[in-house]
């Protein structure tokens, strides 16, 4: 019987035009217009590509920076492309854009045109080196090789430390990665979820309209079946979630397409996504739900209620969100489209996923209250007027 | 006489929406294997009737029996026996004719063979073998009440409710549907059918009540209700240029108890006697009074209503 119902309401659902649109259309049309608003400022935040940086060797100088930078330079995952030019070619790189700053062996100095995400890595490299000076420079001293400037010939623990220094570096690179480009860029596509999840309550609505004796004839004869409602309920909402979790999968995918890289927490941002559909349905069939509203009305309410939550989240204006983060933190621990968003973010912030699975079972368990809510609210075994 | 049984019993139902009383104090007792009839204008409280003994309706006050049951919203048992078709259409939009059928008839019948062969059984019986892929929006009307009926009927209940099927339809879907009520009727099922159409329910019905205002008016066979009238015949002459005394000399012939004037048609109402068309040709004659067409009918449940509630069952 549950696939009986199961299967007829996925054909339902892939045939009701309006809620495809807003399932499957709604993300990817969203995601484009990001994908040209914002396109170009992932080309120039790729922080996977090279740093381009230009060095001016001192004579006589220890060969320590020139050293790293080198390393640093070399391999597949080079954070840096050096050019080690003379100071007057250097200004004139920097001038022309070509490079992002301007490295001084003379001083350890750093020299860049304006603050952005690359001179603040550069800067912690150099601050790393100047850490490791010391150590570094009685590694160089206690070899009794002359020093070239092959790498070759380097000693084997210096290799092993500027190795390390690579890593704390690119660590960095990476923290920079999250927090800069990911909260510019990709925020606004974490809020297409969000807020696509939220709309998933339109096919959720109408679907629980249509369990409903008092709205239209329909509801009347499948009143009369000898099918337990919350049988139904249960088959339907599950039908619905494949589908609308389908049309979040391949958001992602189109993203993905895109060109944006969610690596290894694709398996998490499926989870939020799932949870996040969930939330999105329960809303609908909590609106549905409602008696003497007429279709159109509900329509309106699912709208209302995914702008407002979204408004509150900061996924249209900025501001309110921290505001209630002031005054009313509970509105951000229970608002839906904040559950979804913020879990998002602490994919790339936070090494632990507290935060993430604080808030989908948050999500899972408003899911499962408002599901309940909406059951007692449909099951009324007879009705006043039809 | 053995008894029937019962496959309805309806006693002393109330029905209040806010301050308007929709049945009052209603009785009703359907018989296993008739077709019973509710007749009235509309507004007088059929639908009420009918979904308050579907459990889709709450009510005031009353008892409820369906097969010697109490009958509940989830009277699954019940239901299970129960078919039916509602005065809207009540199908999927997004299924089609075959899918439509199949989903309500899944919901009866496990069986997959035996549900293919219902579903099949069910289209073929409302003809509409060469729509089975269409979706709802591309049929007709007509079509559509048929789709409707096939849904209520699939699963193949003991009894099966019918809200005015025919309104709003063309003729030849009508026709359609009367007979395929018959005939479900002549394979066992007992058929409680509301509407306001005197002519089908007079047709159809082995039994009739005709309801208004939310109370019995009459109750009976078709003959019995048409004794209830005095009407044993109405004529209608089309006349031309009569007077006012003229008229007053029809009324005062034997068995003639009402004389009405409608668009050009004299119209004489008779409680008795024989031989009545001759009387009134040769008074026409007499008074050589020019007519046109004459017809005579004889009593229709419009006459037993209008004498019991003084007005027209249709206006
Ligand atoms: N939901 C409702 N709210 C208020 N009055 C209603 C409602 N439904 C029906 N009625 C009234 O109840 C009476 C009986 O209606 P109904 O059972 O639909 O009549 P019928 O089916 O014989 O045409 C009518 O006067 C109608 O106006
Ligand atoms: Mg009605």
């Amino acid at each position: 019987m549950f696939g009986h119902i199961f299967k007829n309401a996925i054909k339902v659902a892939v045939r009701e035009k309006t809620s495809l649109f807003w399932s499957f259309i709604f993300p990817i049309v969203l995601a484009t217009f990001m994908f040209i608003a914002f396109g170009n400022i992932m080309e120039k935040d790729e922080l996977f590509h090279e740093i381009p940086v230009a060095f001016v060797k001192e004579e006589g100088a220890s060969l320590g920076l020139s050293y790293m930078l080198e390393a640093m330079g070399e391999g597949e995952e080079a954070m840096l492309s050096v050019q080690t030019v003379t100071a007057e070619e250097a200004q004139k790189l920097l001038d022309d854009k070509k490079v992002e700053g301007i490295i001084y062996e003379d001083g350890c100095k750093l020299v860049v045109l304006k603050e952005s995400m690359n001179s603040t890595i550069l800067e912690e490299i150099l601050l790393l080196y100047k850490q490791n000076e010391t150590v570094m420079m009685d590694m160089l001293a206690s070899s009794t090789m002359q020093l070239a400037e092959d790498a070759a010939s380097v000693p084997g623990d210096l290799e092993e430390l500027v190795k390390g220094m690579t890593e704390r570096a690119t660590y960095y690179k990476e923290v920079h990665f999250t927090e800069g480009s990911q909260n510019k860029y990709y925020n606004y596509f974490y809020a297409i979820f969000a807020m696509s999840c939220l709309f998933a309550s339109f096919s959720a609505m109408s679907s629980i309209g249509r369990i409903q004796a008092d709205c239209g004839a329909l509801g009347m004869r499948r009143n009369m079946v000898p099918t337990h409602k919350m049988l139904t309920i249960v088959a339907e909402f599950t039908a619905l979630l494949l589908i609308q979790f389908l049309a979040e999968v391949i958001a992602l995918g189109y993203m993905a397409l895109l060109g944006m890289d969610f690596g290894s927490r694709i398996p998490f941002i499926l989870l939020i996504l799932f949870f996040g559909v969930s939330i999105g349905l329960a809303i609908g069939t909590i609106v549905g739900s409602v008696k003497k509203i007429p279709e159109a009305g509900k329509v309106g309410i699912c709208v209302a209620v995914g702008m407002v939550l979204s408004v509150l989240a900061d996924l249209c204006v900025g501001g309110l969100k921290h505001q209630l983060e002031l005054h009313a933190p509970i509105i951000n621990r229970i608002n839906p489209a904040a559950l979804i968003t913020d879990s998002f973010y602490s994919l790339g912030v936070y090494d632990d996923y507290g935060v993430l699975f604080r808030n989908v079972a948050t999500l899972g368990i408003e899911t499962v209250i408002l599901l309940v809510i909406a059951y007692l609210m449909v099951k009324k075994s007879r009705y006043k007027e039809l | 006489m053995a008894e029937k049984k019962l496959a309805i019993k309806v006693n002393g139902l109330v029905k209040r929406y806010k301050e308007l009383l929709a049945l009052d104090h209603f009785d009703l007792e359907v018989e296993e294997g008739e077709i019973f009839g509710l007749l009235g204008p509309n507004g007088s409280g059929k639908s009420t009737t009918m979904n308050c003994i579907l459990s889709l309706l709450s009510y005031d006050s009353g008892e409820i029996e369906v097969f010697g049951q109490k009958m509940n919203p989830d009277s699954y048992d019940l239901k299970r026996r129960i078919g039916v078709v509602m005065q809207n259409v009540a199908v999927f939009n997004e299924l089609t004719v075959y899918e439509n059928v199949d989903y309500f008839c899944g919901l009866y019948v496990t069986d997959k063979n035996l549900r293919k062969q219902y579903v099949e059984e069910a289209i073929a019986f409302v003809g509409l073998e060469d729509y089975k892929k269409f979706l709802p929006k591309k049929l007709s009307g007509g079509l559509l009440r048929r789709l409707n009926i096939a849904c209520g009927i699939a699963h193949k209940p003991e009894l099966i409710f019918f809200d005015e099927p025919t309104v709003a339809v063309d003729p030849q879907s009508r026709n359609n549907i009367l007979e395929g009520i018959q005939k479900l009727n002549e394979q066992g099922a007992t058929i409680v059918y509301t509407s306001h159409y005197m002519e089908e329910v007079e047709q159809l019905c082995n039994r009739i009540l005709i309801m208004d205002k939310g109370r019995k008016v009459a109750q009976g066979t078709k003959d019995e209700l048409k004794q209830m009238s005095k009407n044993t015949e109405t004529i209608r002459v089309e006349v031309f240029g009569i007077t006012e005394e003229q008229v007053a000399q029809f009324k005062g012939l034997a068995h003639i108890y009402d004389v009405q004037m409608e668009d050009g048609f004299m119209k004489l109402s008779f409680d008795g006697g024989s031989h009545n068309l001759i009387r009134i040709m040769e008074l026409l004659k007499n008074e050589d009074i020019k007519y046109g067409r004459v017809t005579s009918e004889l009593p229709t449940l419009n006459d037993v209503f209008l004498e019991i509630t003084g007005k027209e069952l249709r206006d």
